[in-house]
């Protein structure tokens, strides 16, 4: 069709092309949420996580392109279209950052302004299969990679700074960083190994493969709580770690299983501000609650992930955030006293990215029957 | 029925069963202590189903964790999989389940790209060419072997879409239609592929 004004046409594509850099186009993105509350756990139950949406790019949701649009640039590919296979997350000052493994970057959704862009696809900071991602206090955003086997340090504008690795028998899954030390949890070799944040020299290695108490058997994911222990979620042991940052084991639980208190996969893990420690379980599609002491307390998610109602599918990972409640506010129930947000990756499915708040009920007494 | 036959053997020692022993040489030992006589060796991907001897201390109500249990645990098919081969434990397999071959953008690596999680169709939907991203691809698709090589299919209940709520069973490819874990063999395929002895099960070079 049109041989003739093909060349015509490759101008216009490379000006849009151009302009397609320089600027996020039409970035809009969309908070997809449900005409009426979703509670877990379900009434009569007392109330303690409301779904609030799903965080999607704009173009998930973007109408097909018009007569116009596709004479121009033709058909848009697909493939580029959604987060493709999102692992770890993090918020900060009102940016969700979603680690994309299967579209290898960091995508940068700017809540406030609704705009979207990526960072880390270029240069020698470039991505390949970023897996978990956390901000450090100093602001910089600590990037996990398993295929570069790395942990790459970008400012948060995306400049990239330092990297992080060992040669061999060694494998990223997590990181994070206190005081002056960077922990990476290596899945290679079943252990953390603990950086000096200004030199990047070794400093030690916590743990090794096995089942003991301080020992790990596949751990995927780590977090911190607010007295500076870490919980380990200790995939293929079935199980989470409590140590402190010598390696020393505080506290297990969980075992193989289906039942409350178990793990059938064991992946993301959280804690929030009184110690209640969040456990994603892949293979369930939930995440349970479980108190300081270990003792399971709660699950939110589930099957339904179609529906958009607060479901999940191959689930990554989960975090925590007191500091934006206020970007989803228009999305809490008038009934539900909101504390701090609750976000979840899923691997799979329409709904990449959910978004949850923990908080009470605000009605104390029940109704008494009249 | 087959849990049962899955935690008799997870118990009375796998290793002593060809079939299944495979597993505690390959890849998928994924076990710290190789303790197969306890199962450890099956427990990553069949999990034991406990019983009730606990329950959530903010959710006391009966069946909340059951009701879990029954519906949102994956199956055999390719998410289990997929919940290890994400990237972070194992090398992530970049298909994506439920896609249609229609939208399922092809790899480089063909092998490595199959769609998952597609209904195989009845004999009259097979009978042309398969449609593939831009086009059809040539070779007719015939009923996968039942025996010598054994490529089995997953059923998997669905509504039909005519809004009547009616279910129909599709005959799904997973994973495990070529691959088997319960294996030693290369890749874990359930036959070699030397020729592309595999892919010629299904796919007949003819047009
Ligand atoms: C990497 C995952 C994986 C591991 C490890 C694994 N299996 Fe399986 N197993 C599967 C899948 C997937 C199926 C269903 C497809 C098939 O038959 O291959 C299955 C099916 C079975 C079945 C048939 C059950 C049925 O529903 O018909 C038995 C029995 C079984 N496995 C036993 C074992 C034993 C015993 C072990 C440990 C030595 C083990 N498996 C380890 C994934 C696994
Ligand atoms: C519990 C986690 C887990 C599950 C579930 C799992 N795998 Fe694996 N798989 C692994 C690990 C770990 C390896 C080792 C490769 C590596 O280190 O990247 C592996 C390796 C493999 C290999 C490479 C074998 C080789 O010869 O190198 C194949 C093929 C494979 N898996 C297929 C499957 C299939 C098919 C399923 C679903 C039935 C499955 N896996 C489920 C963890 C898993
Ligand atoms: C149509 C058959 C088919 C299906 C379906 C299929 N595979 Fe494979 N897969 C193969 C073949 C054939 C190879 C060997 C490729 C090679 O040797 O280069 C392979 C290779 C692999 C490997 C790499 C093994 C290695 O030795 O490096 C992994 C991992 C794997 N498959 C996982 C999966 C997973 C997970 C799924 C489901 C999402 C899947 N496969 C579905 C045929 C299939
Ligand atoms: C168990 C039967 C079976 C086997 C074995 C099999 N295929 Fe397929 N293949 C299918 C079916 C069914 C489809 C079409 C799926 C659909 O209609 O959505 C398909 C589709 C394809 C497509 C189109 C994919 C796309 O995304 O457009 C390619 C390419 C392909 N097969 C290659 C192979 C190769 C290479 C092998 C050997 C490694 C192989 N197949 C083995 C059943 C099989």
């Amino acid at each position: 069709m049109a041989r003739t004004f093909s060349a015509a046409i490759s101008i216009l594509i490379i000006c849009l092309a151009v302009a397609g850099c320089a600027s996020p186009v039409r970035d809009d993105i969309q908070a997809v949420a449900t005409k009426d509350p979703v509670f877990f756990p379900p009434a009569p139950e007392e109330p303690r996580i409301q779904f609030l949406c799903n965080l999607k790019r704009s173009e998930d949701t973007a109408p097909e392109a018009g007569w116009l649009e596709r004479f121009i640039v033709g058909e848009r590919p697909t493939a580029r279209k959604t987060i493709v296979k999102p692992y770890g997350v993090a918020i900060r000052d009102g940016k969700v950052y979603v680690a994309d493994s299967g579209d290898s970057c960091i995508v940068v959704m700017d809540m406030r302004n609704k705009r979207r862009k990526t960072l880390g696809n270029t240069g020698p900071g470039k991505l390949k299969m970023p897996i978990n991602i956390f901000f450090a206090e100093d602001g910089l955003l600590y990037v996990a990679d398993t295929v570069r086997n790395q942990v790459l340090v970008y400012r948060p504008d995306g400049t990239y700074v330092t990297a992080y690795g060992e040669t061999k028998d060694f494998r990223p899954a997590d990181v994070l960083v206190y005081g002056e030390e960077v922990f990476v949890l290596n899945i290679k070799e079943h252990n953390i190994k603990v950086y000096d944040k200004k030199t990047r020299k070794l400093k030690r290695t916590l743990g090794a493969r096995g089942v003991e108490p301080g020992e790990y058997n596949y751990p995927s994911n780590f977090a911190l709580d607010s007295d500076g222990h870490i919980l380990v979620s200790d995939m293929l042991n079935f199980r989470v770690q409590k140590i402190d940052v010598t390696g020393t084991p505080l506290l297990q639980f969980g075992k193989a299983g289906d039942t409350p208190g178990r793990f059938a996969l064991p992946k993301g893990i959280a804690v929030d501000r009184e110690g209640i420690v969040y456990v994603v379980d892949n293979k369930m599609r939930i995440v349970k609650l479980f108190n300081k002491e270990g003792r399971a307390l709660m699950h939110f998610g589930g099957a339904g992930d179609e529906d958009g109602n607060g479901g999940l599918l191959l689930p990554a990972q989960v975090i925590v955030d007191y500091d934006n409640l206020e970007l989803f506010r228009e999305y809490i129930a008038p009934s539900f006293d909101a504390q701090y947000l609750i976000l979840v990756t899923s691997q799979y499915g329409k709904n990449k990215v959910s978004v949850f708040a923990f908080g009470t009920s605000k009605v104390v007494a029940q109704p008494t029957e009249q | 029925m087959s849990r049962i036959v899955i935690l008799a053997m997870m118990f009375v020692g796998a290793v002593s069963m060809a079939s299944f022993g495979g597993v505690a040489d390959g890849p998928h030992n994924m076990s710290a202590d190789y303790d197969i006589a306890n199962g450890e060796v099956c427990k990553p991907c069949h999990i034991p189903h406990g019983s009730t001897e606990d329950d959530y201390l903010w959710a006391q109500q009966d069946g909340v964790a059951i009701a879990v249990r029954a519906d949102a645990s994956l199956g055999h098919g390719s998410l289990l999989c997929m919940s290890c081969h994400d990237g972070v434990t194992a090398i992530s397999q970049s298909d994506t389940p439920g896609e249609t071959l229609a939208d399922h953008a092809l790899g480089t690596d063909l092998t490595k790209d199959h769609p998952v999680g597609v209904d195989y169709g009845d004999s009259s939907r097979r009978a042309g060419t398969v449609p593939v991203r831009g086009g059809r691809m040539e070779g007719i698709l015939v009923d996968p072997p039942a025996t010598s090589p054994y490529l089995p299919l997953f059923s998997h209940e669905v509504d039909d879409g005519t809004g009547t709520g009616t279910m129909v069973t599709e005959h799904r490819i997973e994973c495990s239609t070529c691959h088997t874990p319960h294996t030693d063999a290369d890749s874990l395929l359930r036959a070699p592929n030397t020729g592309s002895a595999l892919c010629v099960a299904c796919h007949t070079s003819q047009k």
